[in-house]
């Protein structure tokens, strides 16, 4: 029988009211084209003043009646589903953050939620099973796999989401969720943090555009510090995050340590880099080319950058600083999308996505009924044709 | 022997079978004397025609001319018996038990049986069958032979038209000259009590006329149910063409107006000592012709 319930008993069944028009039609039509039947002693057949199609007065009211209840039942046993759900509710469910304690969460319901705590509603964790909040709360839950998880459950559809406060670092895979969700979170939420900036220092002669383009990066973003390296020993990745080496060649060991410890190394064609390294084109219509070197990263542009060439551009403090933050992985990391149950994220999963509709048992009274006025119909409607009380006559 | 279903009578086109068949059912017990077939006294020789029995030929004569010749004898007849036969379109009604069967299909087979009982006893016999557009006439003749060409023009006859007027009835007045005794088969749908009237007219002419009504088991009943169109073969100003009835609600009065239109006709009937009988297409033949036959003890 389930497979019967899942492929017949769909809201799109309502559409069968509808076929109320079917029967409504055909007796019509009948009523407008009646049997005919040649007799010959027609004259003393009794002739009425008005045409009986013309009366507004419906024929075999049972038989009309009979059918059109048995297309309401159809309707009503196959469209179960939308109608159940439009009578009965879902039941209310609140899906807790495991990391915050069961008393907690019952008391922010009481206190944020009374609508809740009048109406009948579970308390669940926010886990793949969603056991229920009396039981232990599970450990290492990965919150974004399970939002997107329970984002395709129909009986989560309209959940109360509580999280902790936290804000959580958007991940680069999509989360999920679903547009009737109700977020909420236990406490206040924090301010929200600036992006993070690189810490930039010189070393070596700077070239004249570097002036113009700092004082361009200042006026976004006043924060920006810059310093400018005069001693080698100076320089580490945790004070650095990129230097611009414009110095001479070749590259001091302080600078290469630098790299090899997480930092941004940019310069220009003048320094030649070793043979050991492996450089990749970073854009094609600019010279550029970058190479990984230990934890960090060597940015070199192949032409001079005091020429004309490479300073004459509309857009080059711009230019410079995508280039430049594109290929610092660390601050892109630093720097990603933050959400919490107050700034919530992720694509809604559209109601029509959503399977595993609750499945419902055909209803064997209703079924019952059906086939009796099915019979009912089909032995009235036998009994009243014309043709079978014509043929009635006894042989003989 | 076992009588004739509608659907046996419906399905048998071989009218001079049928009715021999028929007739035979009827005759079943009666003693056959010398009377069968010929006379006794050589009347004439004549050329073989269709419908001759071929028992007849003279093969004497055949064998010295080369040439068919039916011998015929003299016999005296008793009894010369004109079928009038009605025709018009309301005769074509079939019936609702077997719908293969109409009223003029089973007016040919009593006719064409009737003839075999006539001609097993000797009896002269002719036909005219009458409508408002064709008028078929057989002449009066006797023998097997004469039974065959009845038979055949029976077999012709189609259901059409209406019932003569007075100016095309004038004409056939001509046929009742001789003395006759006359069976008017129709079914006695008539407007102005036409068909009456006309057996009224042989009646005062000392033709005596004795009606056969044929009728089917729904015209007595009025089965139908629910919205019908039923449909009319012989409409004329009075009666349309067409008509749309409830038939539950009409029922009774179309059984009240038909009784009354029946009882009418029987009265007209009785007043001019003639009995109407009415059967059923649906009854066999030889049951209507038993009673025919008993019911006028003159006729064979």
């Amino acid at each position: 029988m389930l497979w019967i319930n899942a492929f017949f008993q769909s809201p799109q069944w309502l559409w069968l009211f509808a076929a109320l028009a079917i029967p409504i039609a055909i007796h019509l039509l009948r009523r407008s084209n009646p049997q005919q039947i040649p007799f010959a002693a027609l004259q003393w057949v009794q002739r009425y003043a008005q045409s009986r199609a013309r009366q507004p007065v419906v024929d075999n009211k049972w038989l009309l009646l009979l059918r059109l209840l048995v297309v309401t039942l159809l309707a009503l046993l196959l469209g179960q589903p939308l109608i159940k759900r439009n009578i009965y509710p879902q039941e209310a469910v609140v899906l807790v953050d495991p990391r915050i304690e069961a008393i907690d969460a019952n008391a922010f319901i009481h206190r944020s939620l009374p609508q809740l705590a009048e109406a009948d509603h579970k308390v669940l964790w926010l886990s793949p099973e969603t056991t229920a909040v009396t039981s232990p709360p599970p450990q290492n839950i990965d919150l974004w796999k399970t939002l997107t998880l329970l984002s395709r459950r129909a009986d989560l559809r309209r959940a109360y989401i509580l999280l902790i406060n936290n804000a959580f670092p958007a991940s680069h895979r999509a989360l999920r969720t679903s547009p009737h969700w109700q977020w909420h979170s236990l406490d206040k939420p924090a301010t929200t943090k600036g992006p993070v900036l690189p810490r930039v220092a010189v070393m070596g002669k700077v070239p004249n555009w570097w002036a113009p383009v700092l004082e361009d990066w200042r006026g976004a973003m006043p924060e920006l510090l810059v310093q400018t390296l005069e001693q080698e020993a100076a320089l580490s990745a945790q004070e650095t995050d990129w230097l611009v080496y414009a110095g001479p060649a070749p590259l001091p060991q302080t600078v290469m340590d630098f790299v090899a410890d997480g930092g941004l190394l940019i310069t220009d064609k003048s320094i030649q880099p070793p043979d050991h390294l492996d450089f990749v084109t970073v854009d094609q219509s600019y010279p550029v080319q970058a190479a990984p070197m230990g934890r960090g990263s060597w940015l070199r542009y192949g032409i001079d950058w005091h020429s004309a060439e490479f300073y004459q551009r509309a857009e080059l403090p711009d230019y410079l600083w995508q280039q430049w933050s594109a290929q610092d992985w660390p601050l892109q990391h630093r720097n990603r999308g933050q959400w919490s149950g107050m700034n919530p994220m992720g694509i809604p999963v559209v109601d029509s996505a959503v399977g595993n509709r609750r499945a419902e048992q055909l209803q064997p009274w209703l079924i019952a009924a059906l086939l009796m006025l099915l019979t009912l119909e089909r032995l009235l409607a036998l009994s009243r044709s014309p043709s079978r009380r014509a043929g009635e006559t006894r042989h003989g | 022997m076992s009588l004739l279903s509608p659907k046996t009578l419906a399905s048998c086109r071989d009218l001079v079978w049928l009715s021999r068949h028929i007739a035979e059912g009827v005759m079943l017990g009666v003693q056959h004397s010398q009377r069968r077939g010929t006379g006794l006294a050589f009347h004439q020789y004549r050329g073989y025609q269709a419908g001759d029995s071929i028992r007849h030929i003279d093969w004497k004569l055949f064998a010295r001319s080369d040439r068919y010749y039916v011998r015929e004898t003299e016999q005296e007849s008793r009894m010369h018996v004109c079928f009038v036969l009605d025709t018009s379109a309301s005769l074509g009604q079939a019936s609702f038990v077997e719908s293969s069967l109409n009223k003029l299909h089973y007016a040919k087979c009593w006719i064409a049986s009737l003839c075999w009982l006539l001609n097993a006893q000797g009896d002269s016999f002719s036909l005219l069958a009458i409508n408002s557009q064709q008028t078929v006439h057989v002449p009066e003749g006797q023998g097997e032979s004469h039974q065959r060409q009845i038979a055949l023009q029976l077999q012709q006859l189609n259901a059409c038209n209406h019932w003569p007027d007075q100016s095309q009835l004038a004409p056939l007045w001509q046929y009742f000259e001789r003395p006759c005794q006359v069976i008017l088969l129709s079914d006695f749908f008539e407007q102005e009590n036409e068909i009456s009237n006309f057996a009224a007219h042989l009646h005062a002419a000392g033709r005596p006329c004795l009606p056969l009504q044929l009728l089917i088991e729904a015209e007595q009943t009025f089965p139908f149910g629910g919205e019908l169109k039923l449909l009319n073969p012989e409409a004329n100003p009075n009666t349309p063409a067409a008509l749309e009835v409830d038939a539950e609600r009409q029922r009774q009065s179309y059984l009240d107006a038909f009784a009354r239109a029946q009882s009418a006709l029987k009265a007209r009937f009785a007043a001019q000592e003639c009995i109407l009988q009415s059967d059923l297409i649906e009854q066999p033949v030889e049951k209507s012709l038993r009673q025919f036959i008993q019911r006028h003890g003159r006729l064979c």
